[in-house]
C-alpha cells in the first residue's frame, strides 16, 4: 500500500482554456511509482518483473535477424489508423505490444471508439497487450520542456518509454523492442537515439512472407503523419492536381463561426432518391428547425452519411448553379445514373415509411410544422466542414468494371450496400480473390484531391448472392450484434444446465399455481414460449383469468454480464430462416420458455372477471346499450381506485381508464387484479392450429378445450372494447417462404394467416401489457418503461386522401376509431385487394411506436393511437425484447417482490436504456424486412413471373405497385428524366393518372395492373427485382435497357 | 490497533497504551496527567509526550502512569472542589463579580475565566447579616473554591471557610492592607480599618496578641 | 471520464487502495495554543486551537452552508474524542482554515484538526484521523481528489479512531447512484483501511514533533530531565 510519505509525488501544472474564453491555471498531482514494472493485462494482473514479461509474451513469432521476439510500441498515429489492422485476431507478429498511458490518453482524446475497440483489444486474453503507466514510473516519466509542442512532448515521452524498454527487456534478451510510428520526425529522433523504429508499412512488409494478408488492411500510405491537417491549397501537390473539393473549415474556425451564427450544424442525410443530393436538418438559434437541402458533389464535399457537418446556407441560385458543373469529375457512367435512378425509387418505396415516421418521433411538434409548412421554399446549403465524422465499416462489392480494368495500380472502387454511401477505394493485390466475394471495408480519408473516400479491406463476408453471405451483409447494415455470447455470459447461466429443476429451494416466496389449467398458444414449433393462459371459474360465478409470463428476470439478474449483453442486444432479431436470439439458446429455448408438461418459473396476471353476458350469440358488432342494475355501483368503485393518482382526477380518469373497464353491458368487469411470482405447471404447449381446431370444432370437450374456447369468449368482448374505442387493424405485406429443409432456400411464398387463435392470445397479451403499464406508472410514475404510439400527422395522409377521393372513399383520419370505421367501409365487391391496400398504405401513414420513460411525457401523451389504448408498454415477451425484461423489474419492485434496480430510478439512465431499445428494435425490424426481401429475391432467381398488381402511387417518371400476392412493392420507372417524361406522358397530378401518348393508355391509382417480375444482377453485385408492366403495355425503363444504351454510347 | 503496551521514556500519542489493567502486576494502576482510565480499567495516553511512572511515596502498591509533555504549560481550568485564586471585579449588594487567575498553583489558561460568589455563599455564619460591600471591594485579591460550575457565563464560587476569603487587598489610600481579623483590615499608613471577609492568615494571631 | 484506467492506475498515477501523500506541520501560527497545517496532497487545512479558555461569547460560526457542514462534522467528531469532562465550564476553539482544495477537504479538515489539538496539547482519548472514498468504474477509490469527487459518485468519508478501531462519525453522500448494503460495506471497510493508513502518517509526524520539541526544551539529554520530573497529582 502507499503509505504517503514513500511516494514521490510532484506537481503538474498547466494552463487551459476554459468554455467561457477565460485562461484557466490547473494544478494536478502526480505520482510517480516504482512498482508499475513492466505494465498491466488488464483483467490479468500486473507484469511485475522480467520474468513475468519473458512468461506471458507471445513466442510465435520472431524477427528473422535476431530470432527474437518483438515487442512492438505502438505509437498513437499508428493506433488511431490502424485498428483494423491490430485487430486481426491470431496473427502471431500483432500480438506483443505496449500501449503506452501516453498513446492511451492522446487516441481517448482524438477518438473515443477506436480508444473503446483498443480497449477490448488490451483486455482479450489471446493478446499481449500490455497498458504501462509510462507517465507515472519514475524512469520513464519527462517534464515539459519551455517551448515544446504537446505532440513533440508526446513523441518524446514514448521514445523515452521505448528506451527504458529496450534497455530492460532487450537487455535480458526477452524481446526485441521497436518502436512503430508513422511519424517521420518521431521515427527520424528514435532512429537517432538508437532505437529501433519503423513504419507499420515497413513493419508488415518485414512480416509479409508469412502473412500476405496483413497489408490488406494497412490505412492511409507511409509517411503520413501530416495528412490529417487540411492545408488551404497551399501544398505542394496541388501543383498537379487541381483541388476537387474546398477545403474544410479547421475545427477552430467552425467553432467560431457556429457561435456567429454563420454557419449551423447537422447530421448529414443522403438522400435517397438521388445521390448528388443530401439535407440536414439544421435548428436556428431561437430552436427552429429548417431542412437544408445540399445539391451537388461539391457542395457535399466529402461528407458522409451520418456525419456531423457544418453548413452555410446559399441562394437557390447558388445552389443550382454548382449542382450542374459538379458531376465533371464523377465517373458516373449512363448505367450508373439508371441504377442509381432505379435504386433510388426502390428504396424510396423500402424506407420512405420508416424513414418518414423515425423524423417525425424525433422531432418536436413545432418544428415538424416548420418543415413540412415550407411556405419559404426550400434552403438551400454547402457543407464547409466536418464536426464529426460517423464513419463505420461498410460492406460492398468490388466494381465489376474495375474487375476487369484495375485502376492505377492496384486501386479499386467499392460500392457500399447501402446505396447512400459514395463508393469507396482501395488498395488491394488480390482483385481475383475479392471480386466476387463481398468485403468489409473501412473509410480512412477524403482528401479534396480525389473523387472519392480512400479506404481499406477489411475482411471477406462471403461470396456475393450467396443466402449466407447476404444474410450477415444485412446483420451488418443494421448493426446486429451477431457474436456467440461470450464464456462470461454463459458463466451466469444455472450451473445445473438443462437440468435446472424448480425446487422448494429455489422457488422460495413464489406462489404455487401449478394445479391450474394453464396452457399455451403459439405458431407451429415455436420453441421461446413466453406467455401461456389460464381460466377458470371462481365460486362466486366469477372467471379467474390468468396470463403467465416466462420469469425471465429471476435468471438474468440486474448488471450481470447476461444482464448487459441482453441490454445491449435489446431485442432477438426474426429474419427468415433464422433468428438472433437476446439470450442465450438454454434460457430462450428451455428453462425459461414455458413448455407443456414441465415447471417453470413465471411472472403471473391473474384477474377476476364477471362472467361475459351471452358472448357466445353476440353479434360482432354490436352497439354500446345501457348497462345492467349493477353498473352505477361498479363505476363508481372503479373510479374510486383511480383517482389517487393525482390532483387532475378528472382527466387522469379519462385517460387511463382502459378497454378492459368500460361498461357497455357485455359483462366482464374486471373485479380485481393481482401480480405475483409463480410456479405454473402448463397442461400442454399448442400450435395455433390445434387451438383453433377446438374453437372451430365444439364438439370437442374435456378440460383443456373448454377452457380454451372460454378464453376465446372473452377474447371476443375484449376484442371488440378495443375496436369501439378505435384500434386499427392494419395490414401488412407480410409473407412467410416455405423453405427448403436443407439449403433453407426458399421455396414457396405464401401469404400470412391470420386465425383466430392468434387474436385469441394477443388479446390477453395486450390486456396484460396495459394491466401492467397501469400498475407500473401508478407506482413509478417518473421512471416507468411505457410505450407509445403518437397520432399520425394530417399531412401524413394528404396523398392517400387524395387518392381515396378519386375512388370515392371517404377515408376520415381525424381519430383512430373514425379511420378503422371508415377503413372497414373502404371495400369494392371484386376487388379483394382493393381494402387491403388501403390498409397497407395507412400503415406508411402512421408512426413509429416507441418506448419511452413516463416521466418524459405528460399522461395524455401515452396514448398509443394504433391500439387505441390510453397506456401501453410490454410484458409478455421478455425472453425476446429487453424491454419487457425492464418492465417485469418495474413491477416486481412496485409489487414488492424485488428492490428497484438502483439505475432505474434514474430518469437519466432509463432514457439511454430506451434509446438503445428503441434504436435495436427498429433495426431489427429493418433487418427482418430486408431478410423478406433477400429471400423474395432468391426466390425470384431464374423465374420470371407474371402476377397482378395494384398501383399504389403515380409519379411523373413512373409508378408504384404493389404485389399482394408476394408482398412486394416495386417502382416501375417509364423515364429517367422529367423532360424525358414530359414529352412521353401526360401526368395528371390531381387525378392521379397519366396517359402514355403514343399508346394511349392510361395508368391511375389503385388499378389493377399486370406485371413481370425477374431479378436483375447490377454491375455493382446488387441483386434486385424488377418489376415491369405487361398490361397495360407501356414500355418502361429496364436495366437490360440501359445496358444497351451504354455500350452505344 | 497496537496492543503494545508502552515503555517508560517511551513517546506516546493519544490513545497509546500505557497499562493493561489486567496484566499489571501492581494492585492499582492510576492516571495520571495526561493519561486516562477507559471502561476496562486500561490505562492509556491522551495527550504526547513521553511515558513516566511513579510511585506516592509510601505506597508502593500504587502506580501512576502520566505522560510528560514536552510543550507548555498542562491544561487546568477550575472545576468543582478546586480552590481558586481570583480578583474582585465588581460588588453588588447580591453578589461580587470575580476573574480566576489561578487553579491551585497553576495559572489559568487564557485571559481568565469568570466567578460569582453570591451573597449566601460568602460566609457559613449569620448569612442573612452579611453585606457584599463589607466582605469584598473591587481589586481585592480572594482565594475561593468552586461549588459548581453555575452558569455558561461564571463559575459558582464560596468563602464560607475560615481559609477562604480575601488574601490581599489595597486601601482606599492606594496602600495594601494588612489583614488583622476575620473582618477587617487594617492600612498600615493611616491606619483606618476596613471591613472584608479575611481568609485565615498565620499572622492573626500575633496580631491578635 | 475514466477513473481508473487501463493500466490500473487513477489519473494521479495512484491505485485504488491508496492515499495522497500527507504532510503535516506543526506550530504554523504562533498566536494559538497549537497549529497545524495538514497537505493531503494538493489539499491544504490549517487548524488553530484556542483553549481550553472560558468562555467567550459564540465563537464565529462560518457563513455558508457548506463550510457550516464542514464545521458541524468537526464538531461533531470531537466533542466524542477530547476529554471535555475535564474542561467544564471552559470552551475550545478550533478554527480552521481551507487554503487549497483539491477533494478530501472535510477529511483534511478532521486530521488537520487532530494534528492541531495534540499541539496544543489538549487531551484527547485517541487519534482521530479521517478518509473518504468514492466508487467510481467499478472500483473503490480512496482519498479522492477534486477530479474524481466531481464525478458524483457515492463518496463516505468516515472519521475512525485507529487504535480502538471505532468508527466515530461518516458522512454519505451520492448525487448519481443508490448505494446498496453491500456497496455501503465495502466503502466502509476501504475508509477503514484508508484512516488507518493515514494514521500511521499522521502518528510517525506527531511523534516526530516530541522528539524536536523535547530537544529544543532540555537540550541534549531529556531522557536525564524527565527521569526526574515529578509525578504529576
Amino acid at each position: 500500500m502507499w503509505g504517503a510519505s514513500d511516494g514521490e509525488g510532484s506537481r503538474h501544472a498547466y494552463y487551459r482554456r476554459t468554455r467561457r474564453g477565460r485562461v484557466q491555471h490547473v494544478v494536478r498531482e502526480r505520482y510517480l511509482r516504482d512498482d508499475v514494472g513492466f505494465g498491466t493485462l488488464a483483467g490479468r494482473g500486473d507484469l511485475r518483473d522480467e520474468d513475468a514479461l519473458r512468461e506471458v509474451l507471445n513466442d510465435e513469432h520472431r524477427d528473422k535477424k535476431t530470432n527474437m521476439r518483438q515487442l512492438l510500441v505502438l505509437d498513437t498515429n499508428v493506433v488511431l489508423h490502424q485498428m483494423d489492422l491490430l485487430e486481426v485476431e491470431d496473427c502471431a507478429p500483432l500480438q506483443n505490444a505496449v500501449l503506452l498511458e501516453t498513446v492511451l490518453q492522446e487516441t481517448k482524446k482524438n477518438n473515443l471508439s477506436v480508444y473503446n475497440r483498443l480497449a477490448l483489444l488490451l483486455r482479450d486474453d489471446k493478446r499481449c497487450f500490455v497498458a504501462f503507466a509510462n507517465e507515472h514510473h519514475r524512469e520513464t516519466w519527462r517534464d515539459q520542456m519551455p517551448g515544446e509542442t504537446p505532440n513533440d512532448y508526446n513523441d518524446r515521452l514514448i521514445r523515452e518509454a521505448t528506451a527504458w524498454f529496450k534497455q530492460l527487456v532487450e537487455g535480458e534478451g526477452i524481446a526485441r523492442v521497436v518502436l512503430v510510428t508513422n511519424d517521420r520526425k518521431n521515427r527520424d529522433l528514435a532512429l537517432k537515439a538508437g532505437l529501433h523504429a519503423v513504419t507499420i508499412h515497413a513493419y508488415v512488409k518485414s512480416v509479409q512472407a508469412s502473412h500476405p494478408g496483413l497489408v490488406e488492411l494497412l490505412a492511409g500510405k507511409e509517411n503520413d503523419g501530416a495528412s490529417d491537417a487540411e492545408t488551404d491549397g497551399m501544398s505542394t501537390v496541388s501543383g498537379a492536381k487541381a483541388a476537387r473539393f474546398a477545403a474544410h473549415f479547421s475545427e477552430p474556425e467552425i467553432h467560431r463561426r457556429l457561435k456567429a451564427g454563420t454557419v449551423v450544424q447537422g447530421t448529414f442525410r443522403s438522400s435517397p432518391y438521388a445521390r448528388d443530393e443530401a439535407t440536414i436538418m439544421a435548428y436556428t438559434a431561437d430552436g427552429q428547425a429548417q431542412k437544408i437541402t445540399i445539391k451537388g458533389h461539391a457542395h457535399m464535399n466529402r461528407a458522409v452519411e451520418g456525419d456531423r457537418v457544418a453548413v452555410v446556407r446559399l441562394s437557390a441560385n447558388e445552389a443550382l448553379e454548382s449542382a450542374t458543373d459538379a458531376d465533371d469529375g464523377e465517373q458516373n457512367t449512363a448505367e450508373d445514373e439508371g441504377e442509381s435512378a432505379r435504386a433510388g425509387l426502390a428504396d424510396e418505396v423500402a424506407e420512405e415509411p420508416g424513414e418518414a415516421s423515425m423524423v417525425g418521433t424525433k422531432l418536436p411538434s413545432k418544428a415538424r410544422q416548420a418543415s413540412s409548412g415550407g411556405d419559404a421554399g426550400p434552403a438551400y446549403g454547402k457543407v464547409v466542414g466536418i464536426i464529426k465524422r460517423n464513419w463505420r465499416q461498410y460492406c460492398g462489392s468490388v466494381d465489376e468494371r474495375d474487375a476487369t480494368r484495375v485502376i492505377k495500380g492496384e486501386h479499386v472502387l467499392v460500392v457500399p450496400v447501402d446505396a447512400k454511401l459514395p463508393k469507396i477505394r482501395i488498395r488491394t493485390r488480390q482483385l481475383d480473390a475479392i471480386k466476387d466475394k463481398r468485403i468489409l471495408v473501412s473509410i480512412d480519408s477524403w482528401d479534396r484531391y480525389s473523387a472519392f473516400p480512400d479506404g481499406h479491406f477489411v475482411k471477406v463476408i462471403g461470396t456475393i448472392g450467396d443466402r449466407e453471405t447476404e444474410t450477415a451483409v444485412l446483420l451488418h447494415e443494421h448493426d446486429i450484434p451477431t457474436l456467440e455470447f461470450s464464456r462470461k455470459v454463459m458463466k451466469c447461466l444455472p450451473r445445473e444446465g438443462a437440468a435446472w429443476k424448480v425446487t422448494p429451494e429455489n422457488s422460495q416466496g413464489r406462489v404455487d399455481l401449478r394445479h391450474l389449467p394453464v396452457c399455451s398458444i403459439d405458431p407451429p414449433g415455436c420453441k421461446d414460449i413466453d406467455d401461456a393462459l389460464h381460466v377458470r371459474r371462481l365460486e362466486n360465478g366469477n372467471l379467474e383469468v390468468g396470463v403467465h409470463i416466462a420469469d425471465v428476470t429471476h435468471f438474468v439478474r440486474h448488471d450481470s454480464e447476461i444482464d448487459k449483453e441482453a441490454a445491449n442486444r435489446g431485442t432477438s432479431t426474426y429474419l427468415v430462416e433464422r433468428r438472433l436470439d437476446m439470450l442465450p439458446g438454454l434460457l430462450t429455448t428451455d428453462i425459461c420458455s414455458l413448455r407443456g408438461g414441465v415447471d417453470r418459473f413465471a411472472f403471473s396476471v391473474i384477474w377476476e372477471f364477471t362472467p361475459p353476458h351471452d358472448p357466445a350469440d353476440e353479434p360482432a358488432k354490436k352497439k354500446r346499450k345501457v348497462g345492467d342494475g349493477g353498473d352505477a355501483t361498479k363505476k363508481s368503485k372503479s373510479k374510486k381506485t383511480k383517482s389517487k393518482s393525482g390532483d387532475n382526477g378528472e382527466t387522469e380518469d379519462m385517460d387511463l381508464s382502459g378497454p378492459g373497464e368500460v361498461e357497455d353491458g357485455r359483462g366482464l368487469r374486471q373485479v380485481s387484479v393481482r401480480f405475483c411470482k409463480s410456479i405454473i405447471h402448463s397442461k400442454a404447449a399448442l400450435s395455433y392450429g390445434e387451438a383453433q381446431a377446438w374453437l372451430d370444432d365444439p364438439s370437442a370437450v374435456g378440460d383443456l378445450p373448454e377452457n380454451v374456447r372460454m378464453l376465446n369468449r372473452i377474447a371476443r368482448v375484449l376484442r371488440q372494447r378495443r375496436i369501439d374505442a378505435g384500434a386499427l387493424s392494419l395490414a401488412s405485406q407480410e409473407v412467410r417462404f416455405k423453405l427448403d429443409n436443407d439449403s433453407h432456400d426458399p421455396t414457396d411464398v405464401e401469404m400470412y394467416q391470420q386465425k383466430e387463435a392468434n387474436s385469441l392470445v394477443e388479446e390477453f397479451m395486450l390486456l396484460a401489457n396495459i394491466t401492467v403499464a397501469k400498475r407500473i406508472v401508478e407506482r413509478y410514475p417518473r421512471c416507468s418503461m411505457l410505450r407509445r404510439h403518437p397520432a399520425p400527422a394530417k399531412e401524413m395522409f394528404d396523398e392517400l386522401l387524395r387518392a381515396a377521393k378519386i375512388h370515392g372513399v371517404d377515408l376520415k383520419v381525424d381519430s383512430s376509431k373514425n379511420l378503422a370505421d371508415s377503413l372497414d367501409a373502404a371495400v369494392r365487391p371484386g376487388k379483394p385487394f382493393f381494402n387491403k391496400l388501403f390498409r397497407i398504405l395507412t400503415t406508411r401513414c402512421m408512426m413509429q411506436a416507441v418506448y419511452f420513460i413516463s416521466g418524459d411525457f405528460a399522461p395524455p401523451e401515452y396514448r398509443h393511437y394504433g391500439l387505441a389504448s390510453p397506456i401501453y408498454t410490454h410484458f409478455t415477451s421478455p425472453i425476446r425484447r429487453y424491454a419487457d425484461v425492464v418492465v417485469h423489474r418495474l413491477l416486481a419492485a412496485a409489487e414488492d417482490i424485488d428492490p428497484l434496480p438502483v439505475p432505474y430510478e434514474s430518469k437519466d439512465s432509463m432514457k439511454e436504456l430506451c434509446d438503445n431499445l428503441n434504436k435495436r428494435h427498429h433495426n431489427a425490424q429493418l433487418a427482418g424486412r430486408a431478410s423478406i426481401a433477400l429471400h423474395t429475391v432468391v426466390f425470384f432467381r431464374g423465374r420470371t413471373t407474371t402476377a397482378t398488381a395494384m398501383v399504389s402511387r403515380v409519379r411523373e417518371r413512373g409508378i408504384v405497385v404493389v404485389v399482394p400476392e408476394y408482398g412486394i412493392e416495386g417502382k416501375i420507372a417509364f423515364a429517367k428524366s422529367d423532360a424525358e417524361a414530359k414529352q412521353a406522358f401526360d401526368f395528371d397530378a390531381d387525378q392521379m393518372l397519366t396517359r402514355h401518348k403514343a399508346t394511349g393508355h392510361t395508368i391511375q391509382v389503385f388499378d389493377e395492373v399486370k406485371v413481370k417480375l425477374y431479378v436483375h444482377r447490377s454491375a455493382a453485385y446488387r441483386e434486385s427485382l424488377i418489376v415491369t408492366l405487361v398490361k397495360p403495355g407501356i414500355p418502361c425503363l429496364e436495366p437490360g435497357n440501359n445496358k444497351a444504351e451504354d455500350s452505344t454510347a | 490497533m497496537s496492543a503494545t503496551v508502552a515503555r517508560v521514556g517511551d513517546v506516546v500519542v493519544p490513545g497509546s497504551l500505557l497499562c493493561v489493567a489486567a496484566q499489571t502486576e501492581v494492585a492499582k494502576a492510576e492516571a495520571g496527567a495526561g493519561a486516562y482510565v477507559d471502561g476496562r480499567g486500561a490505562v492509556l495516553a491522551s495527550v504526547v509526550g513521553k511515558l513516566v511512572v511513579s510511585e506516592p511515596k509510601g505506597e508502593p502498591a500504587r502506580k501512576i502512569f502520566s505522560v510528560q509533555t514536552a510543550s507548555r504549560k498542562p491544561k487546568v481550568v477550575p472545576v468543582v472542589g478546586s480552590t481558586v485564586t481570583c480578583n474582585v471585579t465588581k460588588v453588588t449588594p447580591r453578589f461580587a463579580l470575580l476573574d480566576i487567575v489561578c487553579v491551585g498553583v497553576e495559572s489559568v489558561p487564557g485571559s481568565g475565566f469568570r466567578g460569582m460568589v453570591r451573597k449566601e455563599n460568602v460566609r457559613s455564619f449569620e448569612i442573612d447579616r452579611v453585606e457584599m460591600h463589607n466582605s469584598f471591594r473591587p481589586g481585592d485579591v480572594v482565594r475561593a473554591k468552586v461549588v459548581s460550575l453555575g452558569t455558561a457565563r461564571s463559575y459558582e464560587l464560596s468563602t464560607a471557610d475560615k481559609d477562604l476569603g480575601v488574601i490581599a487587598a489595597m486601601g482606599e489610600a492606594n496602600e495594601p492592607l494588612i489583614p488583622i481579623s476575620f473582618e477587617e483590615m487594617k492600612c498600615p499608613v493611616t491606619g483606618v480599618i476596613e471591613k472584608r471577609k479575611v481568609a485565615k492568615q498565620d499572622s492573626f494571631a500575633t496580631l491578635d496578641k | 471520464m475514466e477513473f481508473v484506467q487501463l493500466s490500473g492506475l487513477r489519473g494521479d498515477g495512484r491505485r485504488g487502495n491508496e492515499v495522497r501523500k500527507l504532510g503535516c506541520h506543526f506550530g504554523a501560527v504562533v498566536d494559538c495554543d497549537g497549529s497545524a497545517m495538514l497537505d493531503q496532497g494538493l489539499t491544504k487545512v490549517l487548524a488553530c486551537v484556542h483553549g481550553p479558555r472560558e468562555v467567550a461569547q459564540r465563537s464565529a460560526r462560518p457563513g455558508d452552508r457548506r463550510s457550516l457542514a464542514v464545521a458541524n462534522f468537526v464538531q461533531d467528531t470531537f466533542t466524542q474524542v477530547i476529554q471535555t469532562e475535564l474542561f467544564k465550564g471552559s470552551q475550545i476553539d478550533i478554527t480552521i482554515h481551507i487554503l487549497q482544495a483539491d477533494g478530501g477537504v472535510l477529511a483534511a479538515c478532521v486530521n488537520a484538526t487532530t494534528a492541531a489539538l495534540i499541539h496544543a496539547g489538549v487531551p484527547m482519548v485517541d487519534f482521530v484521523t479521517c478518509c473518504n472514498v468514492g466508487y467510481l468504474d467499478h472500483t473503490a477509490l480512496l482519498d479522492l481528489n477534486h477530479v474524481e469527487e466531481l464525478a458524483g459518485g457515492p463518496e463516505l468519508s468516515l472519521t475512525l479512531l485507529p487504535k480502538s478501531g471505532k468508527v466515530l462519525t461518516m458522512r454519505m453522500a451520492s448525487s448519481s447512484v443508490r448505494v446498496t448494503e453491500k456497496l455501503l460495506q465495502q466503502l466502509l471497510d476501504e475508509a477503514q483501511a484508508g484512516c488507518q493508513l493515514i494514521h500511521k502518517v499522521l502518528d510517525s509526524k506527531v511523534r516526530e514533533l516530541v522528539a524536536v520539541a523535547v530537544k529544543k526544551r532540555h537540550g541534549a539529554d531529556p531522557d536525564a530531565e524527565i527521569a526526574d520530573a515529578p509525578a504529576y497529582q
